[in-house]
């Protein structure tokens, strides 16, 4: 975190040879903000599959599927773990010898590496696992007919903010257990959080936020537990103990935010995709047997998420030199654009063989995918079966972002 | 060095010749076994590298740790010898063990 909201660099580091250098600003690179996912592409095309970019506090990017594939398959090599001191706002250089005590947070299990990260991920797999989720079916039917009754009338709508935003705030506040009054306020929240714009402060206030929200829940399923996830949360058994209440913070923070800006942006982009290719919407309203496929290739057509790593000692990783400390960020929504494994990659095609990159792999591979994949099963059959042919606003084209996240800030739709 | 087999929902068997401290996934990995995907990369965090192992060899694995059993109750296929073959190590004792592979990784 820290190292997005970092300056560009005067100077190039020794250790990186100048034909791997490439100039691209993960935030604001003008390309990207134009369209996301074509820039990705172009990655693949443009840059060195490996390449040293002085923008953002100079970091090294990694685009193409194997090399990451490795990477995250090698976390006593690149850790997780600065990312513990990025949330709590501690500096990254830390002084010698000087071990702050943390204030605040630990995001679990996502600022973890094994063997701790095995213990701490072990409680969120069997509650978030798909034959635990099959259950929510129903509810997550409800709520995605409930926005469609909002906009279904209208002929139009700002997909965005009226389908895409409610509908995982809505779920992740009825499966942590959360008052659902309080959507707006909740959303806001999400969208600063994980936003690569917003300054330091800002960021740190939101994150002070949305914490508070948090330990009022922890705190009232203390005194009395209820079906939800915190309350399972709570109970869980950690190396012999129960979590603690830091702990439990750091958990639903990290569940908060992975669930929020990720699934509504996939959304976005797959219904963008839809609205621009009416054969497809029409083979998958008279078959809705594809949806589950279609899904997994517009998952991988349009990427959301990438995660940085710190290098933790000197390793050559496919003949690139790092240096224990440099920083590495693995563009998974560019490694789906890779034609090793996906031929022709910017097609759309059912069945493809290989998986795509976007939940990443290695220990911390999405531990949401089986629940971000249930929500958007669920909505495209309920959007695709009620909403007549939709296509975009041609007034109102749609904006884009950058960051964490790839990311749309608006989808007008008509129909 | 063990021999392992995997056998293939369908049947098809696939010798492998495993090196002493890796994992049974990683030798199926190594040989392109199909029917072990190992999402997670062998931190019992995926339950994508489900086999049973064959009745002889159940007694003289290690029981599966807390993190193991949790994640074969997220697995599909389930049976009493179902194991995350990401946890278990190769020793020459294993030498001949051999692996079933459930008809899939998910629910399909
Ligand atoms: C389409 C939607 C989603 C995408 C694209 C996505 C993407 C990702 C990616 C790429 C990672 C790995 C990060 C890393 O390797 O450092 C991850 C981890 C994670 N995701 Fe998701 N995610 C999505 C939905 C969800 C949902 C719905 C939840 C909440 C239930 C969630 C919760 C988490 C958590 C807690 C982690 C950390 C896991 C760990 O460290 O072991 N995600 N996600
Ligand atoms: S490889 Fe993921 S659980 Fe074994």
């Amino acid at each position: 975190m820290s190292a997005f909201s970092g300056q560009k660099l005067d100077k190039i580091p020794a250790h990186v040879p100048p034909e791997l250098v490439y100039e691209y600003d993960n935030a604001r690179d003008p390309r990207m903000l134009e369209d996301p996912h074509a820039r990705m592409r172009s990655l693949i095309l443009e840059a060195p599959p490996i390449f040293f970019s002085p923008f953002n506090g100079g970091m090294w990017f990694v685009t193409r599927k194997k090399a990451i594939v490795d990477i995250t398959m090698n976390p006593e090599v690149y850790s997780n773990g600065f990312l513990a001191a990025a949330a709590s706002g501690e500096h990254k250089e830390g002084h010698a010898g000087g071990h702050k005590e943390q204030q605040g947070f630990v995001m679990l299990p996502i600022a973890t590496d094994p063997p701790q990260h095995t213990a701490y991920r072990a409680p969120l797999n069997q509650p978030l696992a798909a034959k635990t989720l099959a259950g929510l079916e129903t509810a997550i039917r409800d709520m995605a007919n409930e926005l469609i009754d909002k906009v279904l009338a209208a002929g139009r709508c700002d997909f965005f903010s009226e389908v895409a935003e409610p509908l995982p705030v809505t779920l992740f506040m009825k499966l942590a257990g959360m008052p659902t009054d309080r959507l707006a306020e909740f959303r806001d929240l999400a969208t600063q959080a994980t936003s690569a714009t917003v300054d330091a402060a800002t960021r740190e206030m939101t994150f002070k936020r949305i914490a508070g929200i948090l330990a009022e829940v922890i705190k009232a399923r203390q005194e009395k537990r209820e079906d939800d996830l915190i309350s399972k949360l709570l109970d869980a058994n950690i190396q012999g103990r129960n979590p603690t209440f830091q702990e439990m913070l750091g958990y639903s923070i990290t569940l908060f935010l992975g669930g929020l800006e990720t699934v509504v942006n996939a959304l976005s982009f797959g219904v963008r995709h839809l609205a621009r290719e009416q054969e497809l919407q029409a083979k998958l309203r008279a078959e809705p047997g594809l949806i589950p496929g279609a899904i997994e290739e517009l998952l991988r057509l349009y990427g959301i998420a990438s995660t940085p790593r710190r290098v933790m000692r000197d390793e050559v990783c496919h003949g690139v030199q790092f240096k224990q400390g440099d920083m590495v960020l693995l563009l998974l929504p560019a490694a789906n654009y890779d034609d090793t494994a996906f031929p022709n990659p910017e097609q759309f095609i059912l069945g493809r063989k290989d998986p795509h990159q976007t939940f990443n792999t290695g220990p911390h591979r999405c531990v949401g995918l089986n629940l971000a994949r249930l929500e958007m099963k669920v909505f495209y059959e309920e959007w695709l079966k009620r909403v007549p042919p939709f296509r975009l606003d041609p007034q109102a084209p749609p904006k884009f972002m950058g960051g964490f996240n790839l990311a749309i800030t608006s989808l007008p739709l008509i129909w | 060095m063990a021999k392992i087999t995997f056998i293939e929902a369908d049947g098809k068997e696939h010798q492998v010749e495993a090196q002493e401290g890796q994992s049974v996934m990683q030798a199926a990995m190594d040989n392109l076994v199909p029917g072990i995907v190992a999402e997670c990369g062998g931190f019992a965090s995926c339950a994508t590298c489900h086999g049973y192992v064959d009745e002889a060899w159940t007694t003289k694995l290690p029981a599966p740790d807390a993190a193991e059993e949790g994640m074969i109750s997220c697995a599909y296929h389930v049976q009493p010898n179902s194991r995350l073959t990401c946890q278990l190590k190769v020793t020459p004792a294993l030498d001949g063990l051999v692996v079933r592979l459930p008809v899939s990784q998910t629910s399909e």
